[in-house]
C-alpha cells in the first residue's frame, strides 16, 4: 500500500515564510520600486511557467515514447504542473505593468518609430493580453487533462487512460511547443522590440526544460530524504541525472549558437544585445550564468557515482535552478538597467518567493493523490529493484 | 581454441542474473554470459570491474578538442592569416564549432575503434556461440569446467535452483 504524503510541518512552515516574504516584497516593491518590481514579477512568472511547462513536456515525452522507467516518478512531474495556474494569476497581475516593461505599449513612442509601427500589428496591448491568455488556457487545459486521466487510472486501472494520454501528450507537445516559442518572444524578446534573434525561443525554452528537470530532481531528493527510497529509487535518480546532463549541454549549445551567429555577422542592430550584456558587471554575470547552467552540472554529473548520490544531484539541480533565474535576469533586466545589474533585496525576495511558491504548490499537489500512479500498466517496469 | 565448458541455458533474464550471481558467489569460474540484448545488472552479477572505456572516450575527446583548436590557431593566425570581417586573427568563438565537432567525432570514433581492438573484433571474424539461440530468445551462462577443482555435478545442482532450461557440457579443441 502506498502511504499518503503529508508535507512535514517544519517544511510547510519554511515554505509559508518564503511565500510571505516573496508576496510582501512584490506588493511593497510595486509601490516603492516599481522599476525593479515589474521586471522581477516578469522573471518570476516566466520562471514558474517554465518549471510547469518543463514538467508537462517531460510527462508528454514519456507517454509518447512509451517509456516505462519514469512511471514511478510521474506523479512528481504531475505535481510540478500544478504551478501553471499560479503563474497564470501572476500573468494577470503583470498585464497592469506592461507600460512599465514594454516600449511598444506606449502609443506615443510607437508613433515616432517606423520599426515599431510595422510591428504594432502583433505587438499591441490588446492582442498581447489575448495571446498570453490563450497560451495559459492551452497549457493548463492540456496538462490538467493528462493529470486527470492519470488520476482516474488509479481507481480503475484501465489501460484506455494511457492511450488517451498518449493522444493528449501529442497535442501537448505540438501546441505547447508552438505556444511557448511565441510566449518567449512575447514575454522576453519584445522587451527590446528592435532586437531579434531566430535562436532566442529555443535558447530560452531549453533553459525552461532544464530547470523543469532540476525541479523534479529536487522533489525526488526531498521525498527520498523523507523516507520514500523504496518508491523513488537510485535508478530514477541516475536517469534524471543523465537527462539533466544532456539538457545542460543542449542549453549551452543553443547559448553558444545564438552568441556565435550574432558575433559572426556583426550587424549593429543584433549586437546591441550582447554589447550591454558583456560590459562590466553584466559581463561577469554572463560568465557565471554559463558556469551555473552548464560547466558545474556538466562536470559534476559526468561520473556515474554522482548521479546516484542525493547530495550531488541536489547540488547540481540547485545550481541549475539558480542559474536559470540568473539567465532570465540577464535577459530581462538590461533592457532597463544598462549600466549595472540591480541585485538587491527585491531580487532576492522575488527568488525566495518563487521557490517557496513552486515547492509549496508541488507538495500540496503530491498530498492529494497516491505518490505513484498505482493503476498505470507500465508501473511494473519502473518499480522493481532491477534496472531498466 | 580449447574450451571445456558447462553450459546453462535460461529462458528469462531474471533467472540468468540470479544464477550468475549465485555461481560467482559459490566460487565457480564464469567463462562468459551470452544474451540477445544488454541485460541490466548482469555486469554486477558477473563481478566485472567498471569499464575503463569512459576514460578512453574522455582522452580521445580532449585530443580532438586540442587538435581542432591547434589546427585552427595555426592555420588562421600563423600559416595563412586572413582578415575576416575585421575580427582578430585569433578568435575563440570562430574556433568553437570545429572544436566541438572534432571533439565529438574523434571521441566517438576513437571509443568505438578501441572497443573493437580490445575485444578483438574485426571484419570477417567467425563468431563462436555456445548455443545458436542466444541471438534470439535464450540466455546462456557458461562456466569454465576445465579446472581440476570443478565439480560439475554440484554446479549443475546449483543451476537447477534457478529455472535452468537445459544443462550440458561443451568440449572443443
Amino acid at each position: 500500500m502506498i502511504p499518503t504524503f503529508r508535507t512535514p510541518p517544519a517544511l510547510a512552515r519554511v515554505l509559508a515564510v518564503g511565500m510571505a516574504v516573496g508576496l510582501l516584497m512584490l506588493v511593497v516593491g510595486l509601490f516603492a520600486a516599481p522599476d525593479r518590481a515589474w521586471p522581477n514579477l516578469l522573471i518570476s512568472i516566466y520562471y514558474l511557467t517554465g518549471l510547469g511547462l518543463g514538467a508537462g513536456f517531460f510527462i508528454a515525452i514519456q507517454y509518447l515514447s512509451n517509456a516505462g522507467w519514469s512511471v514511478g516518478i510521474r506523479r512528481i512531474a504531475e505535481a510540478s504542473t500544478s504551478i501553471l495556474p499560479v503563474a497564470a494569476i501572476g500573468a494577470v497581475v503583470l498585464m497592469f505593468g506592461i507600460h512599465n516593461l514594454y516600449e511598444w505599449s506606449h502609443s506615443s513612442l510607437v508613433a515616432g518609430d517606423s520599426a515599431l509601427q510595422g510591428k504594432s500589428v502583433w505587438l499591441n496591448p490588446t492582442f498581447f493580453a489575448a495571446r498570453i491568455a490563450a497560451y495559459f488556457v492551452i497549457w493548463i487545459v492540456l496538462s490538467k487533462a493528462i493529470v486527470r486521466n492519470s488520476e482516474r487510472q488509479d481507481k480503475d486501472g484501465d489501460p484506455l487512460h494511457t492511450s488517451r494520454n498518449v493522444r493528449n501528450s501529442a497535442l501537448f507537445v505540438v501546441s505547447g511547443l508552438c505556444t511557448s516559442v511565441l510566449a518567449s518572444m512575447d514575454f522576453l524578446m519584445s522587451l527590446q522590440p528592435h532586437w531579434y534573434s531566430t535562436m532566442f525561443a529555443f535558447a530560452s525554452l531549453s533553459g525552461s526544460f532544464l530547470s523543469g528537470l532540476a525541479a523534479i530532481t529536487v522533489l525526488v531528493v526531498v521525498l527520498r530524504r523523507l523516507g520514500y527510497r523504496e518508491l523513488f529509487r537510485d535508478e530514477h535518480l541516475c536517469d534524471l541525472g543523465r537527462l539533466m546532463l544532456a539538457f545542460s549541454v543542449f542549453w549551452v549549445y543553443l547559448w553558444v549558437s545564438q552568441h556565435l551567429l550574432i558575433w559572426y555577422a556583426n550587424i549593429p542592430e543584433e549586437t546591441t544585445y550582447y554589447v550591454v550584456r558583456h560590459a562590466g558587471s553584466w559581463g561577469t554575470l554572463s560568465v557565471v550564468n554559463v558556469l551555473l547552467n552548464w560547466a558545474v552540472p556538466f562536470l559534476v554529473l559526468l561520473p556515474r557515482a554522482s548521479k546516484r548520490s542525493e547530495t550531488v544531484m541536489a547540488a547540481a539541480a540547485m545550481s541549475i535552478l539558480v542559474g536559470h533565474w540568473l539567465d532570465l535576469f540577464i535577459i530581462v533586466m538590461p533592457s532597463k538597467f544598462r549600466d549595472a545589474p540591480p541585485l538587491g533585496i527585491w531580487e532576492i525576495g522575488a527568488f525566495t518567493g518563487i521557490l517557496a511558491v513552486f515547492f509549496g504548490a508541488a507538495f500540496r499537489s503530491l498530498g492529494k493523490r497516491s505518490l505513484v500512479p498505482v493503476g498505470d500498466p507500465y508501473l511494473v517496469e519502473s518499480l522493481p529493484a532491477r534496472g531498466h | 581454441m580449447k574450451r571445456h565448458l558447462l553450459i546453462g541455458v535460461f529462458e528469462n533474464e531474471e533467472s540468468l542474473v540470479a544464477a550468475t550471481r549465485a555461481t560467482r558467489e559459490a566460487g565457480y569460474p564464469i567463462h562468459d554470459v551470452f544474451a540477445p540484448y544488454a541485460v541490466h545488472g548482469l555486469d554486477q552479477a558477473m563481478g566485472l570491474r567498471p569499464s575503463r572505456l569512459p576514460w578512453i572516450c574522455l582522452s580521445f575527446a580532449i585530443a580532438g578538442l586540442l587538435l581542432a583548436a591547434g589546427t585552427e590557431f595555426w592555420m588562421g593566425s600563423i600559416d595563412w592569416p586572413l582578415n575576416v570581417g575585421g575580427k582578430p586573427l585569433n578568435s575563440l568563438p570562430a574556433y568553437l564549432p570545429v572544436m566541438f565537432e572534432l571533439m565529438v567525432l574523434i571521441g566517438g570514433v576513437g571509443t568505438a575503434l578501441t572497443l573493437f581492438v580490445v575485444s578483438r573484433l574485426y571484419p570477417g571474424k567467425k563468431e563462436w556461440l555456445p548455443d545458436p539461440r542466444v541471438t534470439n530468445g535464450r540466455f546462456v551462462l557458461a562456466l569454465d569446467a576445465a579446472g581440476v577443482a570443478f565439480d560439475a555435478d554440484r554446479a549443475e545442482q546449483l543451476l537447477h535452483r534457478f529455472e535452468v532450461a537445459e544443462v550440458r557440457t561443451l568440449q572443443e579443441g
